[in-house]
């Protein structure tokens, strides 16, 4: 394993990669068309999403706000966006399965484990750690520590 | 506090402020200790970690919250050192952040 494309709504992710996982090589997408574009254009071995997009602009989230407010919360637009925000990571993921490409996918999150089971169950290779800790990510991605 | 301010809590905090606390070797460099200095003293524009904190934390007279904010204390304490590149000052704070980080999530999950 050796090209991780991480995908996040700022760079804390990327920088942490570069600076303390450096034998592998790194790219970063801002979003599910970037990291789409990104797979098909340079490929990559592994993801590692961030989970809470609250910094990205509603234009650039998974997920239409009215639809989602009118399908999941009786027309609440305001649950609908913070529900957007805080599952983008799964529906980015979700949108690159759909365009073809199963590569692992790595959450720094500590889900439940019913949650990760289904996950899996949707996504089929999805890991997740619960801390920026660079030993444990790089053993979650198949590598030594 | 709704269990989604806790989840922020956690992450938006305990996890950024260990991002670089977590992996730094006995001996970081200058581009560590600049992410270092980010992550305790800039967490988000203009605001250090101990202001994000104290404004997620709505109810932080729990005494597990109590003691994460005087841990940020310390920490706020340390930033001149810190940023100067003080090593021990700079393990001191990242001790201090890696603590901070398993106590949120120990509130998170509960008793």
């Amino acid at each position: 394993m050796s090209r991780l494309l991480v995908i996040e709504d700022g760079d804390e992710y990327a920088e942490f990669a570069r600076v303390f996982l450096t034998d592998l090589e790194v790219t970063a997408a801002h979003s599910a068309a970037d990291a789409i574009e990104a797979l098909r254009t340079h490929g990559a071995d592994a993801l590692l999403i961030d989970l809470r997009f609250d910094r990205a602009p509603p234009s650039a989230l998974v997920g239409d706000v009215e639809s989602t407010a009118a399908r999941l919360f009786g027309g609440d637009c305001e649950r609908a966006r913070r529900y957007l925000q805080d599952e983008q990571g799964t529906l980015i993921l979700a949108d690159v399965r759909a365009a073809g490409f199963a590569l692992p996918a790595l959450f720094v999150h500590d889900f439940p484990p019913r949650r990760l089971a289904n996950l899996r169950r949707l996504y089929g290779d999805v890991t997740a750690v619960p801390s920026l800790d660079a030993a444990t990510i790089r053993r979650a991605l198949g590598g030594s520590p | 506090m709704s269990r989604r301010d806790l989840s922020i809590l956690v992450h938006d905090v305990g996890k950024y402020v260990a991002r670089t606390a977590r992996n730094l070797p006995p001996q970081p460099t200058r581009e560590m200790i600049d992410m270092l200095v980010r992550d305790l003293y800039e967490l988000r524009p203009g605001q250090r970690a101990s202001r994000v904190f104290a404004s997620l934390a709505e109810f932080a007279g729990a005494p597990p919250l109590e003691d994460v904010r005087a841990m940020f204390g310390e920490i706020d304490g340390l930033e001149a050192q810190v940023r100067a590149g003080a090593l021990a000052a700079v393990m001191r704070a990242a001790a201090i952040a890696r603590d901070i980080e398993t106590r949120l999530r120990a509130v998170a999950v509960g008793p």
